[in-house]
């Protein structure tokens, strides 16, 4: 068999040999018995590919699909909000900063102020009426129950402010549908 | 890019978007093309019906990868065919070894003779099925999307990055050992009925 015309073989049923090269292998078959052969084979092979039967999936296979994606989906827990996520942070850094001005004596609150930005002065001012309570609440608690009790109300508040964080975040809780489901079966 | 059905661009934007019932149109306008694809490449309709829905489950989660600059098709069956050239070559890994996609093709194509009788009375349909079981993973799947989805050779150097001339050699070269594979099937189709006719 001829290599060369075995490789226009290939382009022709490729549909890309030019029509020359074509009617060049067409003359070359009917004088090479070899190369006839391959190219019977070579087009049947093409001619029963084409022609190939098509079949549909066993009925139902969309509703298999969605309900698939639908499981996976209910089992999938939600991420973490970012925006949640920061408030709380923000939120457990101001009660235990005012608290820690309320309760050390050593430091002086005013000098604080003095060297926090322009915009945490600001946001301090905001709760004051908070850091007044918490101010109280804390000398109350340090001249009672003393330097631990402190630590142990700072503790459960850093836990419970984490614990609000979690839940507000949606951890372990599976997403909520934001669009229609209707077209499932 | 020539949308395949009405509305085609929108629906697949929908869906990328999270909107499950435009998913659900895109499963059923293009389940048949999966499923065939997936049907010629593994051989087995259980096995194609397995690979279809794997196919519709990753493209869901992967959907917002998809460029909505091409088509939506040839995107969904590299799905399938990457599927389930990973499923035959871990057939391939249980059944013998063997080092690469050519003598994978040869020892098919010699194997041929022995296959069992039945094949000789086969429609056409079992006859694509047979040449299609003589090939590598590799070069069944680029026959597959060549042949029966009418992709370009361009198409599916994307989709299995590979190179344009290395999918026209793939090509060529799956053709060849199929007519190797249908020459031998003649010939024992020659000699058995020689026999009968005695």
């Amino acid at each position: 068999m001829h290599a060369d015309m075995l490789a226009l073989m290939h382009e022709t049923l490729d549909g890309t040999a030019h029509p020359a090269r074509a009617a060049q292998l067409s003359a070359h078959l009917g004088t090479c018995a070899d190369c006839a052969a391959a190219w019977r084979a070579l087009s049947t092979v093409h001619h029963v590919m084409l022609t190939a039967e098509t079949v549909a999936p066993a009925p139902g296979f969309t509703s298999r699909v969605m309900a698939r994606i639908e499981s996976e989906r209910a089992a999938k827990p939600a991420r973490a909000r970012p925006m949640q996520l920061m408030a709380a942070a923000v939120l457990t850094a101001l009660v235990l900063g005012i608290a820690a001005l309320q309760v050390w004596p050593n430091v002086d609150a005013g000098d604080v102020v003095a060297a926090t930005p322009a915009f945490l002065v600001t946001l301090v001012q905001t709760v004051s009426t908070w850091q007044v309570l918490l101010g109280t609440f804390t000398r109350t608690l340090l001249a009672v129950g003393g330097a631990t009790a402190v630590d142990i109300v700072l503790a459960v508040t850093l836990v419970l402010v984490g614990a609000w964080a979690w839940l507000m975040a949606g951890a372990g809780r599976a997403i909520p549908r934001p669009f229609s489901l209707g077209g499932l079966q | 890019m020539e949308p395949t059905f009405p509305d085609e661009a929108r629906i697949i934007e929908q869906a990328r978007r999270g909107d499950t019932g435009a998913f659900e149109r895109l499963v059923e306008q293009y389940q048949i093309s999966v499923f065939n694809v997936a049907r010629r490449l593994l051989g087995d309709d259980g096995e194609a019906e397995d690979a279809a829905q794997e196919t519709f489950m990753r493209a869901y989660r992967q959907l917002r990868t998809y460029d909505p600059h091409r088509r939506f098709e040839p995107w969904l069956l590299s799905i399938t065919s990457h599927y389930c050239i990973d499923r035959l070559r871990r057939r391939r890994f249980a059944g013998p070894s063997l080092d690469d996609d050519e003598r994978w093709d040869e020892q098919w194509a010699a194997a041929l003779p022995e296959v069992d009788e039945r094949l000789l009375a086969d429609e056409r349909a079992a006859d694509a099925r047979r040449l299609l079981d003589a090939l590598s993973p590799g070069h069944r799947a680029v026959v597959v999307l060549k042949y029966w989805r009418d992709l370009s050779v361009e198409e599916i150097a994307h989709m299995t990055g590979d190179s344009v001339s290395n999918v026209k050699v793939k090509l060529h070269r799956a053709r060849q050992a199929m007519a190797k594979s249908w020459h031998t099937h003649e010939q024992l189709t020659a000699v058995k009925e020689q026999y009968h006719a005695r």
